[in-house]
């Protein structure tokens, strides 16, 4: 089935088993235990780990920011893939080929 | 003074009494040495204790030091996963106290990871260890030690990463009676973040972290003792199993006391069924409240104690260790033939202290 013009792809990230800590507002995540760096996300870093752990895909990733703040759709979702990238480049997931 | 100031605040949230409201700026360096940070957070914002700017800056400082590395350390057990599965191993206090037993993991900070694993596998899971990167802190002071007499055996990562490989759960005597197969085997598994790892059923951690507060830290440390409360507490805790297991491993003495110093620091409301070995009067001697300096001692009493061919392996460990063990001991510069009348005049002055007689005067140096 061709898929239709208004919608957009639905891509995921894999996120590694990694061990998480909150710290105030920001969580810091090890999932390389003593052979690696501990990653420390702030602003809304943790939030859309929680929601890539919990299987949301970029676009519904950031439709739930949007939903939250009333920011506008295309600039949340540039961060939020900005971000998705951002743990692929540390390693800390993968996209899905799926 | 401090001493109970301590154990106030590390009763905060078992105890039906609230710490002193008062006081916490000047003793924000032991609270923080003592492991009690995390409880100090809590009691702080459950209004129940003040603190001024500078210690809210301090703690919050602290906390995140604890917090990095317990997230490191979680992360490990993540890299450690193959081998938690394919050995027979459990994650004793850290981790599993800190996800398994109290309310808020912050509250239980550790620096480091214990496993432990039967003598007879020891061997075994150094060599795994060792291709996840880890190497001895120190050499095996005789062949046979680490699986029949040592209590632990302490792995080093180049990152710091330490682990302590324990052989069973306190030194000396009250180490021998313990089943550390039987304890493996009964394991449960405990959630840590992302993972599950093994962990000893609550019964056996229970006795655990009674042996540690007792034989470990002498009763000297807070957080030693909140982990006694902490567990007594589980929900999954089956009292019977804890008397029973407590007589089997003949530990029944050290867990009284670890019962009854728990009781008196948090004015405790005990089950009634574990306040039944205090009923029981089992009593533990000052002498084997040995703090760590009095080891030869343990030593010497695991001697009477031990099988004849764990005795051999003891006395040759104290008396003809392998030479690399002296040269990490006493520094790989010093001719041998100098390091074993050292080591045997090092035990005998040791041996001294531990029973409180007055060291003997040393020879002056020539001018």
């Amino acid at each position: 089935m061709a898929v239709q013009e208004h919608e957009r792809p639905r891509e995921r990230l894999l996120i590694r088993a990694a061990a998480t800590r909150p710290i105030g507002e920001d969580l810091l995540v090890s999932a390389w235990g003593a052979d690696g760096p501990i990653e420390r996300l702030s602003g809304s870093g943790p939030h859309l780990w929680q929601s890539f752990r919990d299987g949301a895909s970029v676009e519904e990733a950031a439709d739930d920011v949007v939903s939250r703040t009333g920011r506008p759709v295309a600039q949340v979702e540039a961060e939020v893939r900005r971000f998705a990238s951002e743990l692929v480049a540390a390693e800390l997931a993968d996209w899905d080929p799926q | 003074m401090i001493r109970q100031r301590l154990l106030a605040l590390a009763g905060f949230g078992v105890s039906p009494h609230v710490p002193p409201r008062w006081g916490w700026n000047q003793s924000f360096g032991d609270v923080a040495e003592h492991g009690l940070a995390g409880l100090l957070a809590a009691a702080h914002e459950a209004g129940a204790v003040e603190l001024d700017p500078s210690t809210q800056t301090a703690l919050e400082t602290r906390l995140e030091g604890e917090a990095i590395r317990a997230v490191q350390l979680e992360g490990e057990l993540i890299r450690l996963a193959s081998f938690l599965a394919e050995h027979p191993v459990v994650v004793l206090k850290g981790a599993v106290l800190a996800h398994g037993a109290y309310a808020d993991p912050a509250q239980r900070p550790f620096t480091d990871l214990d496993l432990l694993v039967p003598g007879p596998h020891l061997r075994d899971a150094i060599e795994t260890l060792s291709g996840f990167g880890y190497e001895r802190a120190r050499p095996e002071p005789s062949p046979g030690f680490d699986e029949r007499i040592g209590k632990a055996v302490v792995l080093r990562h180049p990152s710091g990463t330490v682990v302590d490989l324990h052989r069973t759960l306190a030194a000396g005597r009250h180490g021998v009676g313990i089943d550390v197969d039987e304890l493996v085997m009964n394991r449960c598994m405990v959630p840590v973040g992302p993972i599950e790892v093994p962990a000893p059923a609550w019964e056996a951690h229970w006795i655990e972290t009674a042996l540690h507060a007792v034989c470990g830290d002498g009763l000297g440390r807070a957080l030693s003792i909140r982990d006694v409360a902490q567990v007594a507490v589980h929900p999954d805790l089956r009292r019977d199993e804890v008397i029973r297991l407590a007589r089997r491993w003949h530990v029944a003495d050290v867990v009284t006391e670890a019962l009854r110093a728990t009781s008196e620091a948090f004015d405790l409301d005990l089950h009634p069924r574990l306040s039944k070995l205090i009923r029981q009067g089992h009593t533990v001697t000052d002498a084997e409240l040995l703090p760590p300096t009095r080891s030869v001692l343990h030593r010497i009493d695991q001697l009477r104690a031990a099988p004849f061919r764990d005795r051999i392996v003891l006395a040759r460990s104290l008396v003809a260790p392998r030479p690399e063990f002296l040269r990490w001991t006493y520094g790989p510069d010093a001719p041998m033939a100098h390091l074993y009348p050292r080591r045997w005049c090092d035990l005998l002055r040791r041996w001294r202290t531990a029973r409180g007689d007055r060291p003997p005067p040393r020879a002056e140096s020539p001018a």
